[in-house]
C-alpha cells in the first residue's frame, strides 16, 4: 500500500509540472494583461508603462519567464503578486483558513446528508418520501449558486433578519466563534445545496443498483435483520463508485466557493482566484492554481485508498 | 462502516481546525454602536500607499481619511486649504508672474499620528519618490515638470517649474490623486523598497483625521480617530471598509442596514433604493462622460460626414431616457456639465435621421439592398464594442443598432470582458466603434490632452481613436501655460466647438453618480476628491 502511494505521488510530479506550464502560458496569452488596470488611469505616462513592464519582468521571452518562476517554485518561491507586490505564498495564506472553513463544512454538511437522503430514498423506492427528495435535488441541481444565494440573503438577512448579509465576523477585529458560525450559515447552505442535490442522487441509484444484486438476495435469505442487510452489505458496496464521484466533486465545489464567496463578501481563495484572473495578476493566479492542482491529485490519491479500506477486494501493489 | 465513520469524524476535525486556524487575529474590544461606520467597498485597494499605483477610486476613498494633500479639492472642483495654510495665486505673491515659481506655507503644529511633526520635507521627499524611477508611481503627471524643490524654512516649500503648467496645483497636491508621506520612513529607504515597504499595506503615521488599525485581506480595513489630529475631531471614532465585490449583496447591505454608505450605485438600482427607509440617495454630476470612440485610422470613419450622421442617427436623449432614468446630461463635446470648463452654449446634436441621411448620401454611401447602404460595392457595416456585462450598455447597444440599422448603417456588436476592453482592444485600436466611460482628473487639461491631442496616441495618451487635430493639439499647449481659469475657459471653449463640429467621437452624456447612506448625516457628495476625506464632519443618525 504505502509503495503504491508512494509511486502515485511520484506519478503525479510531472502532472503537476504539465498543469503549471499549461496554466502560465494559457494566463500570459489571455487578453487584458496585468498592465490594463493601468492603462486607462488618466494620469499614467508611456515611461511608466514601460517602466512597469521591466520591473514585473514581462519584457522577457515567456519561456524565460516560465524557467525562472519554475527555478524559483522549486525553491519555494512562488513569487510576488503584481498588485499589492506581497509574495504569493503569504497572499494565498490569508486566504486559504477561510476557504477551507466554507468547504469542509459544506462538504461534511451534504455529505452525510446525501448518504441519509440517498439511502433512505433508495429503500423507500416510488415512496412519497422518495419523490419529495427527488423533486427537491432537481431543483437543487437546477439553482444557479448566485441566485440562490441572493435569495437567501434578501429572505434570511433582509427580510428576517436571523442571518448577517456579509462577511466573516461582525467585527473587523477580534473573533468570536459563535458570531464566526452566525455568518457560516448561508454561505454553507448555499455552496452546499447543488453537492447534496447531486451526491443525494448517486447514493440513491448506486443503492438501488446493489440491492438488486444476488448477494443482497442471499443476505435477506439467511435471515439477516434488514437493517444488517442495509448497512453491513449493501451501502458498503454502494460507497465504491460514491466515493469517486465525491472526490472528483471537490473541484467543483471550488468553483463553486468562487461565486459563494462574492455574493457573500467571504474573504476566501475563490474570490482571490477570480479577481487576479482579471487583473491579470499571473503569479497569483499560478499559485492558486497549483495549490488546486495538488489538492485535487492528493483527493485521488485518498479516493484510492478509501477504496482499499472500504473493499478489502482491492488491493494496492 | 466504521471506517466511513471515522474518516468523516476527521473531515469534521479538519473543519472544526480551520475555524481556529481563522482566529489567530488578536481579540479587541468592539466599537460600542453609533461609535462605528460600515462603508461599504465594490472593489479592494491594491495597496494603501498613496504615490504607488494603480489608480483606484477605492484605494483613494479608503486613504481619504487618513491621508491629506496641501489642499482639497471641494464638491465644486476649487482648490481649498488643507496642509496649506492657503491657496497660492499671482495676486497673492505664492505664484510668480512667469508661472514658473511657487511658494507654498505649510500649516504649523500639525503631527503625524506618530508624534514627528510635518515640515516641508515631507513634501520634498513625496515629489522625489513620485519621479524615482525605481517606484510604480501612481502618476508622474506635474511632478515631472519640476525643476527644484526647496525649503527655505521647515513650513516652506518653493517649486521652480521646468515650464508653466496650468493644473499644477490641482493635478499634483491636491487629495484628488495622492497625498503626502512620511519623509521620516521613506527617506532611508532605497527607493527600489519603496513598492513593497510596510507601509504600503500598514500606512502608519499619516496626517488625517483618522489612522489606520488593521487590514483583513479580501474582508475588511478599519481605521480610528487620529487623536492628534490638527483639525474638528470626529464624531465617529471607528470606519470600518467593508470589502462586498457583489452589487447585490451591497445592496441587501444597505436594505439591513449593515453598511452606512454605498458608494457609485449603479442607476438600475436608484429605484429599489429609494424605498428603503432609513436610506438617502445622493444624486449628482460628475467629471466622467460615456462617449463612443471612433477609430480613425478606418478609412470610413476618416469622413467627418459619416461621424457627424452617426451622431444624428442616435437618439442619445432616449437612451438617457429610458436606459439612464434620467439620471445623465447630454454632452456635446468632452467638457462636461460639472466642471468649469464646460461651455453650455455649444449644444449637443439633435436626433435627425433625415439629416443623418443626408450626410451619408453626400459621403457617397447610398441605400442598397437589404436596407444597407453601401459605396463601391462595399456595404457599410460597423462594428459597436463596449465591455461586456454591463446592463445598461447592452441596452444602448440594442438601440444603437436598430437606429443606426434604420439609416441604412449596419452594426454588428462585439464586446469583450472590461480588462480585454481597455487593456487590448482599446489599447491597440482593434476596433471601430467603441463605448466606454472616460473620467477626468482633477483639472480638465490632462484629460483634455489625453483624449484630442495628437500627441497622446496610445502609447503616450488615451486618444485612441487617433484623431490629430493640429489646430486643439497646440490650443492645448497655450491653455497649459495660462495660470488664469477665464483665459483657459476661453480656450476650452474653441477646444469644444472643434470637437463638436469634427465629431471624433460619438459624444453621448455624462452620467449621475449616486452614492447612498443609511443613517449618516454629514455626507457631502464629491465628484472631484474622495468623499471620505470628510468623515471628521459626519455622525450616525439615531
Amino acid at each position: 500500500m504505502w509503495v503504491y502511494i508512494a509511486r502515485r505521488v511520484l506519478l503525479s510530479i510531472p502532472v503537476l509540472l504539465g498543469i503549471t506550464f499549461l496554466i502560465f502560458f494559457i494566463a500570459h496569452n489571455l487578453p487584458g494583461g496585468p498592465l490594463a488596470m493601468y492603462l486607462n488611469t488618466p494620469t499614467i505616462t508611456h515611461a511608466q508603462i514601460v517602466h512597469l513592464e521591466i520591473q514585473l519582468g514581462l519584457n522577457r521571452p515567456l519561456l524565460v519567464q516560465y524557467a525562472a518562476w519554475l527555478w524559483q517554485a522549486l525553491q519555494g518561491n512562488f513569487g510576488h503578486s503584481f498588485v499589492d507586490g506581497q509574495p504569493v505564498v503569504t497572499v494565498i495564506g490569508q486566504r486559504v483558513p477561510a476557504t477551507l472553513e466554507l468547504m469542509l463544512t459544506a462538504i461534511v454538511l451534504s455529505y452525510a446528508l446525501a448518504f441519509v437522503l440517498g439511502v433512505a430514498s433508495a429503500v423507500g423506492q416510488y415512496s412519497p418520501f422518495d419523490y419529495v427528495v427527488t423533486v427537491l435535488s432537481y431543483t437543487g441541481m437546477a439553482l444557479p449558486v448566485f441566485w440562490l444565494g441572493i435569495m437567501l440573503i434578501l429572505v434570511f438577512a433582509v427580510d428576517l433578519h436571523w442571518f448577517p448579509t456579509f462577511g466573516m465576523s461582525s467585527t473587523p477585529t477580534g473573533y468570536s466563534l459563535a458570531d464566526n458560525l452566525h455568518h457560516l450559515v448561508l454561505p454553507v447552505v448555499t455552496l452546499a445545496v447543488y453537492t447534496l442535490a447531486q451526491e443525494s442522487r448517486y447514493v440513491r441509484s448506486s443503492m438501488l443498483e446493489v440491492m438488486q444484486q444476488d448477494y443482497i438476495r442471499t443476505a435477506r435469505a439467511k435471515g439477516l435483520t434488514e437493517r444488517t442487510v442495509l448497512f453491513r452489505h449493501a451501502l458498503r458496496n454502494a460507497l465504491l463508485p460514491v466515493v469517486t464521484v465525491m472526490m472528483l466533486d471537490f473541484a467543483f465545489l471550488i468553483s463553486g466557493a468562487v461565486v459563494t464567496e462574492t455574493v457573500f463578501a467571504w474573504p476566501g481563495m475563490g474570490r482571490l482566484f477570480f479577481d487576479s484572473l482579471q487583473q491579470g495578476n499571473y503569479p497569483v493566479v499560478i499559485g492558486i492554481a497549483v495549490l488546486v492542482s495538488v489538492m485535487v491529485v492528493l483527493m485521488n490519491i485518498v479516493a484510492d485508498v478509501v477504496y482499499a479500506l472500504i473493499d478489502p477486494r482491492i488491493q494496492y501493489r | 462502516m466504521k471506517r466511513v465513520v471515522s474518516s468523516l469524524a476527521v473531515a469534521v476535525a479538519l473543519a472544526t481546525a480551520s475555524v481556529a486556524a481563522g482566529a489567530t487575529v488578536p481579540a479587541v474590544a468592539a466599537a460600542p454602536s453609533g461609535a462605528s461606520v460600515t462603508i461599504g467597498l465594490y472593489e479592494e485597494p491594491a495597496n494603501l500607499n498613496p504615490i504607488l499605483g494603480p489608480s483606484m477610486t477605492f484605494s483613494s476613498l479608503v486613504e481619504g481619511p487618513m491621508m491629506p494633500n496641501l489642499f482639497d479639492l471641494s464638491p465644486k472642483g476649487q482648490l481649498v486649504p488643507d496642509l496649506a495654510t492657503e491657496v497660492p495665486t499671482v495676486a497673492n505673491g505664492g505664484i510668480s508672474d512667469n508661472g514658473l515659481k511657487y511658494t507654498i506655507h505649510l500649516r504649523p503644529n500639525v503631527k503625524w499620528s506618530d508624534g514627528a511633526p510635518f515640515t516641508a520635507q515631507d513634501v520634498i521627499e513625496t515629489w522625489k519618490l513620485l519621479v524615482n524611477p525605481a517606484v510604480n508611481a501612481v502618476t508622474t503627471q506635474g511632478f515631472s515638470d519640476i525643476a527644484s524643490a526647496t525649503a527655505p524654512n521647515k513650513l516652506t516649500v518653493v517649486f521652480t517649474l521646468k515650464q508653466p503648467y496650468a493644473p499644477f496645483l490641482s493635478t499634483c497636491w491636491s487629495n484628488a490623486i495622492t497625498a503626502i508621506i512620511p519623509a521620516h520612513v521613506f527617506a532611508k529607504m532605497p527607493a527600489t523598497a519603496v513598492n513593497n515597504a510596510a507601509y504600503d499595506t500598514d500606512p502608519t503615521p499619516t496626517l488625517g483625521p483618522y489612522k489606520f488599525v488593521s487590514w483583513k485581506h479580501g474582508a475588511s480595513i478599519v481605521e480610528e480617530a487620529n487623536p492628534l489630529y490638527w483639525g474638528p475631531k470626529p464624531k465617529i471614532q471607528t470606519l470600518v471598509f467593508q470589502v462586498i465585490p457583489d452589487e447585490n449583496t451591497l445592496l441587501s447591505a444597505l436594505a439591513a442596514g449593515n453598511i452606512n454608505l454605498y458608494y457609485f450605485v449603479p442607476v438600475t438600482q436608484l429605484s429599489s433604493i429609494e424605498k428603503m427607509p432609513g436610506v438617502r440617495a445622493y444624486v449628482y454630476s460628475a467629471p466622467a462622460w460615456e462617449w463612443a470612440q471612433l477609430n480613425l485610422h478606418d478609412p470610413i470613419l476618416q469622413n467627418v460626414d459619416v461621424r457627424r450622421a452617426l451622431e444624428y442617427g442616435i437618439d442619445r436623449a432616449a437612451i438617457v431616457k429610458y436606459v439612464w432614468h434620467g439620471m445623465a446630461d447630454l454632452t456635446a463635446d468632452s467638457q462636461v456639465p460639472s466642471e468649469w470648463s464646460y461651455d453650455p452654449a455649444i449644444k449637443p446634436y439633435p436626433y435627425s435621421p433625415a439629416l443623418a441621411k443626408k450626410l451619408l448620401d453626400a459621403a457617397g454611401w447610398k441605400m442598397g439592398p437589404g436596407g444597407v447602404r453601401y459605396k463601391d460595392g462595399k456595404p457599410l457595416v460597423l462594428t459597436y464594442s463596449t465591455t461586456a456585462g454591463n446592463p445598461w450598455r447592452a441596452e444602448t447597444e440594442q438601440i444603437v443598432q436598430q437606429e443606426l440599422g434604420a439609416i441604412g448603417v449596419k452594426i454588428v456588436i462585439q464586446n469583450y470582458p472590461a480588462n480585454t476592453f481597455f487593456g487590448t482592444i482599446l489599447y491597440h485600436g482593434k476596433f471601430q466603434i467603441a463605448e466606454y466611460e472616460a473620467t477626468g482628473g482633477p483639472d480638465p487639461d490632462l484629460r483634455t490632452w489625453r483624449a484630442d491631442s495628437c500627441s497622446a496616441f496610445p502609447p503616450y495618451g488615451s486618444n485612441y481613436g487617433f484623431w490629430c487635430n493640429r489646430t486643439v493639439s497646440s490650443l492645448l499647449t497655450q491653455e497649459e501655460k495660462l495660470t488664469d481659469q477665464a483665459a483657459r475657459k476661453a480656450i476650452f471653449d474653441k477646444i469644444s466647438s472643434i470637437e463638436n463640429a469634427q465629431m471624433p467621437s460619438l459624444y453621448y452624456y455624462s452620467p449621475k453618480s449616486i452614492d447612498a447612506t443609511y443613517h449618516l448625516n454629514g455626507y457631502v457628495p464629491n465628484p472631484f476628491a474622495p468623499v471620505t476625506a470628510e468623515a471628521n464632519q459626519w455622525s450616525v443618525a439615531s
